[in-house]
């Protein structure tokens, strides 16, 4: 009876090693450069003002409204999908269907309080025993709750990832119009001396400007990469939920991580 | 906005996200143009800048067919997303059923140290062994 209870007790014990799929929706959650580049987009307005005067002022501040008023949603998105990857990799962590911990100071509280009757050696080897077996059980439990959360996930993902793409066109294109904005700063007369020292400054001010945007645009460029690294890496996970463990997944999500995070280095080594 | 709506007689988002782009490419070539002739001397100043100005309508009209796609993109996710929360939570409720399991454990050991306590006979420490079988129980039924 005694040999039940604490059977019962440490059975739930596991050892799944799902290290590539955690590795994966790690590296996925970490899409930080969306919010960034959410928050740049947004920040149109704040940067074009100063160059524009009159009507040109008029019409930008009505299309900053429109960014206002959808900045908030946007990065909601980003939100919701940062949450499933950061849960996806909580689902398929190491000790997240694990109570080996809790087990094993059960077992050191039988011994200690010496109530039992039970020896050190019979606690540890039950304490050993249970833990295979629970391990065993629990792996399938876990990988079966993997494989129903990216089975329902996969679709609604997809769509929200398909959707964070065209959210970067409408940034990228936006961008390329503000970059445009600036091109009067080419249009300044060089007939007097005077005339060749503003054309000068201004010609200086549009260079840094548009190394300003280029830098931008290219992070929106690395950006859609890695979105469409995870929409891949995502269905490659659908496509063998229920081989989890599979030596072919495992080398796709290395190779996935991998990318995802050179693609993550590219984004912060890029220079405004 | 779905495939069968329309906005400004456009059909889906990647429409006006198309269209948007091709008012940016015309006038980005027309910039270009505006620049090269002004450079050359076969506009003078006043004419680029007036040029400068209607291309910056045709930039307003781009960005607001942008502003109306990204605007669009959030409509058409509302249902998507809410669906991707519902799995989230369910997720968050297994890895909860694991977690109580912990407990239950870590609470019997607790009861274990409470009966070596009382069996010994002292106080002070029955009392402390109480309190943490107390905590335990609070902590399972707040999840």
């Amino acid at each position: 009876m005694r040999l039940c209870l604490l059977g019962l007790t440490v059975l739930l014990v596991s050892c799944a090693n799902l290290e590539e799929v955690r590795e994966f929706a790690g590296e996925s959650s970490k899409l930080a450069a969306y919010r960034e580049m959410t928050q740049n987009w947004a920040n149109t307005y704040e940067r074009e003002k100063p160059y524009l005067f009159d009507n040109d002022l008029a019409l930008a501040k009505s299309e900053d409204k429109a960014r206002q008023d959808a900045v908030t949603d946007l990065l909601k998105i980003h939100e919701t999908v940062a949450m499933y990857f950061a849960v996806l990799g909580k689902l398929a962590g190491d000790d997240a269907f694990s109570v080996q911990s809790s087990a094993d100071d059960l077992a050191k509280q039988i011994k200690a309080s010496r109530l039992t009757g039970l020896e050190d050696k019979h606690v540890d080897a039950y304490v050993r025993i249970s833990g295979i077996v629970s391990s065993w059980m629990l792996s399938g439990y876990q990988q079966r709750e993997i494989a129903k959360y990216v089975e329902s996930g996969n679709d609604p993902v997809q769509t929200m990832l398909a959707g964070m793409r065209q959210v970067v066109k409408v940034y990228t294109g936006t961008l390329r119009n503000e970059k445009g904005r600036y091109g009067f700063l080419n249009l300044v007369n060089k007939e007097t001396p005077q005339d060749q020292i503003v054309a000068a400054l201004a010609n200086s001010e549009y260079n840094r400007l548009s190394v300003q945007a280029d830098a931008a645009r290219k992070k929106l460029t690395v950006l859609d990469q890695a979105i469409v690294k995870i929409s891949e890496g995502h269905q490659k996970l659908y496509d063998s939920r229920n081989e989890l463990g599979s030596d072919a997944l495992r080398i796709i999500l290395v190779s996935m991580s991998k990318d995802l995070k050179s693609l993550r280095n590219e984004l912060n080594s890029v220079k405004e | 906005m779905t495939k069968n709506d329309s906005v400004n007689g456009l059909n889906s988002v990647e429409d006006v996200i198309q269209a948007a782009d091709a008012i940016t490419n015309a006038a980005d070539v027309a910039l270009q143009w505006v620049i090269n002739h002004f450079e050359a001397r076969q506009i003078d100043q006043a004419e680029a800048h007036e040029l400068f100005a209607s291309i910056n309508q045709v930039r307003h009209i781009a960005n607001t067919l942008y502003a109306t796609a990204g605007d669009s993109v959030v409509k058409d996710l509302g249902e998507t997303q809410q669906n991707v929360l519902n799995i989230i939570n369910e997720a968050k409720n297994t890895i909860g059923t694991i977690k109580k399991a912990k407990m239950m454990i870590d609470i019997i050991a607790d009861m274990v140290a409470l009966a070596a306590t009382i069996n010994a006979g002292k106080p002070g420490p029955i009392l402390a062994s109480l309190m943490e079988v107390k905590k335990g129980a609070a902590d399972i039924a707040s999840i």
